[in-house]
């Protein structure tokens, strides 16, 4: 069953009147949300999916300010024009724009895309939210202005928090203005070790770069923003800086390479889509991007379960963006008593994580 | 009137104890209590700065306000 509350008393409601919740956006992050059809978990009875795609719209936004405010459901699209109106953007690059991505699903999942390198991720622009916790109650967190420190910040800890602990029904976000121009430099290195090698020559150089994305086979993306007039003396610094030959892409080419990064259309679209946070920089067989100077790793994945087991080994993490996984988490998962204490005052029901613990339960079964 | 305009009583040092009695100004009586609740979850025995921001524990008297309150200067409405 799927609920699709267009106001935020409808969410209340609905988180009352149910024992089991699953919360859904987009759909874009399709393992993201638990217990996503296609999945390969044992059916236990199906918890009732909200749906947050009716809870849309910019309420207010404020240019002069820098800050707008939108109901959890509006999508990044729809934001990214309102913005661009007034040449503001969002610097973190959210993923998956184009494919229909809310604001909220991306809070949820914690994603931040390539413009992280130089301008920080999702958590450093959400300033507030308003939140139904799995009682009903509409918490408020933050605020409405770029600086404000009082109260515990909960807006922030909904960041990657995967719908465990209530729906994110409204949510405020500084913007900055958008550069005025953009260019990239491609770097073919010889491997992924020497594309390593030349990211840290080109990051001691002291260049103000708004990107750096690199794949598994050692090729570069450098990323320039800002003044047209002074764009191109940055760019051939850049290149100078680089030992390798390279190419620049301008304009079009720029934006066709960045939008195919946000959109991930370079993974083939039956492999699951993994990220992994402080991947190893090496020894890498399967397709994968490299962001955010390497901080952050996009794996495009055919074993879900063998490469599960690969993180397992590493002591690493991942969250499955979207792919036929059990679970948005794989690899090293181990239960957070920080995470446990959250829930148990946001969620004592736990109408958000009844299938994740059946799961949990299981697994330790066998 | 900071919080009237839609702002916040602090931009960087959070509440504390000088700002106590703005942070229901600010939030309303549910968000403090959601603000209560996390923090008897995280710290049970109030070990972290107690009586800091929520209120509550044992604050010296004097203490919390103000140099120029203290002092007699100011005062609040």
């Amino acid at each position: 069953m799927t609920l699709r509350p267009a106001t935020i008393a409808a969410v209340q409601d609905i988180v009352r009147s149910h024992d089991a919740l699953r919360i859904r956006g987009g759909g874009t992050k399709s393992a993201a949300v638990p217990a996503t059809e296609g999945g390969n978990r044992t059916a236990v009875e199906s918890p009732a999916t909200l749906d947050a795609t009716a809870l849309t719209g910019i309420i207010e936004y404020s240019p002069d300010e820098c800050v707008f405010t939108a109901l959890a459901g509006t999508r990044l699209a729809d934001i990214t024009v309102a913005l661009a109106t007034h040449r503001q953007c969002l610097p973190f690059d959210p993923p998956l724009v184009d494919a229909g991505a809310t604001i909220g699903g991306t809070v949820a999942a914690g994603l931040s895309g390539s413009g992280r390198y130089r301008y920080g991720g999702v958590r450093d622009f959400i300033i507030g939210a308003r939140i139904v916790d799995g009682e009903g109650r509409l918490i408020r967190s933050g605020g409405k202005v770029v600086k404000n420190a009082a109260g515990f910040l909960l807006h922030h800890g909904m960041v990657g928090s995967l719908g465990r602990f209530g729906v994110l029904a409204e949510v405020t976000f500084k913007v900055f203005p958008a550069p005025e121009a953009h260019t990239t430099l491609r770097v073919h290195c010889d491997s992924l070790s020497v594309a390593v090698d030349t990211l840290r020559t080109v990051e001691r150089a002291r260049l103000d770069l708004a990107a750096i994305d690199f794949d598994h086979c050692g090729t570069l993306w450098i990323r320039v923003a800002g003044s047209a007039a002074a764009l191109h003396a940055r760019v051939d610094r850049l290149q100078r800086t680089v030992p390798w030959e390279s190419a620049v892409l301008e304009g079009d080419a720029d934006w066709a390479f960045w939008s195919d990064a946000r959109e991930f259309g370079w993974a083939p679209p039956k492999a699951a889509l993994v990220k992994i946070p402080a991947p190893p920089l090496e020894n890498w067989t399967i397709p994968a991007r490299f962001a955010c100077g390497g901080s952050v790793a996009w794996a495009a994945v055919d074993d879900g379960i063998g490469f599960s087991k690969w993180l397992a080994d590493r002591k690493l993490l991942g969250l499955v963006v979207r792919g036929p996984m059990a679970g948005a988490l794989i690899g090293r998962v181990e239960p957070n008593i920080f995470e446990e204490r959250v829930r148990s005052v946001l969620d004592p029901r736990r109408r958000f994580t009844r299938d994740w613990i059946r799961e949990t339960d299981q697994s330790s079964a066998m | 009137m900071c919080i009237a305009l839609g702002g916040s009583v602090t931009g960087e040092h959070g509440i504390g104890l000088e700002k106590r009695a703005f942070l229901g100004e600010m939030y309303a009586d549910e968000d403090v209590a959601f603000m209560q609740r996390l923090r008897r979850a995280i710290d049970p025995r109030e070990l972290a700065n107690r009586g800091k921001m929520l209120g509550g524990g044992d604050v010296a008297p004097g203490r919390g306000l103000h140099p120029l309150e203290r002092a007699g200067a100011i005062s609040r409405v």
